[in-house]
């Protein structure tokens, strides 16, 4: 008897331990546009989902890349711009989506241009040293009409 | 009546009524109107340009006689909006395959980017959406008289380092039709499934 009120005791305190960790933030459907070997530049695309705590980013690392910075896709007047993007706040709980035609991550200056298929480690820096770190997968031209097509229909 | 005129009668009916269902669905075929695109009445003139393809051939509106041709204007170190057209237009040529070759479009993509744009920079980066597709660029001269002349704007904007920059550019599609005359401008966002539709609504219209 005394040895279960210990064991409910010790579940209990497991479960209030577990109320209050750190959710950290998770990167998903991380992905890199494909491009021709002599592209100077790349598009990287992910959801971003904050944890319990917000986050200011300020940067991206890839493996491969002279730099990586967050950028944003701008179009006023049909006249379309990239704007690199000093900091990213995200709330806690909150989701971000960095997809084609707005916020995006610009790799530069490629060791050498990935090809289809090819995983790339990356991860998302803020100033207080945080790290989120993701693998990038690199899509094909192909791969990624077929997947508009998915959507489409 | 005689049995032979009234069996002739029958006939030149029949063979009406078929001409007639058949007209019906040619025209039901083609889409009733464009889905997005803004078509010209009467197709417009292009200005005087003179730039260089990715071959290092000359290209002006001579050039864009004889076929059908999507233009659209971006640069090479342009990694979100650019690549995306290029390969919604590649989807539109692959939609569009059944076509006779004659009507099948060209693609153009027109770097306003000259300075890191070279004819072998273009050459190595344009036909990877498509082999068929092909890279023009030039002297600003050339480029500002062919974007004023279509209502493009582009400006080269400093990056945050100081050291590089990025060139801010209409985002839309251009049709120019065989005559070398602009025929329609596909705005964004750019849907493959659509521009391909508008397109054969366009060469509906114009045979």
């Amino acid at each position: 008897m005394r040895i279960a009120l210990v064991f409910v005791l010790a579940l209990g305190a497991a479960a209030c331990g577990q109320q209050t960790a750190e959710q950290p933030p998770v990167v998903s459907d991380a992905w890199i546009r494909g491009a021709p070997p002599t592209a100077t530049v790349l598009a990287g695309y992910l959801r971003l989902a904050a944890g319990n705590q917000p986050l200011q980013l300020t940067r991206a690392r890839c493996e491969g890349f002279g730099a990586t910075e967050i950028h944003r896709t701008v179009m006023q007047d049909g006249v379309a711009g990239m704007r690199a993007v000093e900091r990213l706040e995200v709330g806690s709980g909150d989701t971000v989506e960095f997809a084609p035609g707005g916020y995006h991550l610009m790799l530069m200056r490629p060791v050498a241009v990935p090809e289809a298929d090819a995983s790339v480690a990356c991860a998302l820096l803020s100033d207080d040293g945080t790290e989120i770190p993701f693998v990038a997968v690199v899509r094909g031209a192909a791969a990624e009409d077929s997947e508009g097509h998915e959507h489409h229909h | 009546m005689s049995r032979l005129r009234t069996n002739l009668l029958y006939t030149v009916v029949a063979i009406v009524a078929a001409g007639v269902g058949f007209a019906l669905a040619i025209r039901s075929m083609a889409p009733a109107g464009p889905e997005k695109a803004l078509v010209m009445t009467e197709p417009r003139a292009l200005p005087e340009f003179a730039l260089i393809d990715h071959h290092g051939e000359a290209f002006g509106p001579e050039t864009l006689r004889g076929r059908w041709t999507f233009l659209f204007f971006g640069f090479t170190h342009c990694p979100d909006i650019c690549p995306m057209a290029l390969q919604t237009l590649a989807s539109v040529r692959r939609q569009l395959a059944d076509l006779p070759a004659d009507e099948q479009p060209d693609v153009v993509m027109i770097s306003v980017d000259p300075g890191r744009d070279t004819p072998a920079q273009l050459a190595t980066y344009v036909p990877y959406f498509d082999p068929s597709f092909l890279g023009v660029s030039g002297a600003d001269e050339g480029l500002v008289a062919l974007t004023s002349g279509l209502g493009v704007a582009f400006s080269r904007t400093p990056a945050a380092d100081g050291e590089s920059y990025t060139v801010d550019h209409t985002a839309a599609i251009f049709l120019v039709n065989p005559d070398a005359r602009l025929a329609a401008v596909f705005g964004t966002p750019h849907s493959a499934e659509t521009i391909a539709s508008d397109y054969r609504y366009v060469l509906g219209e114009s045979g």
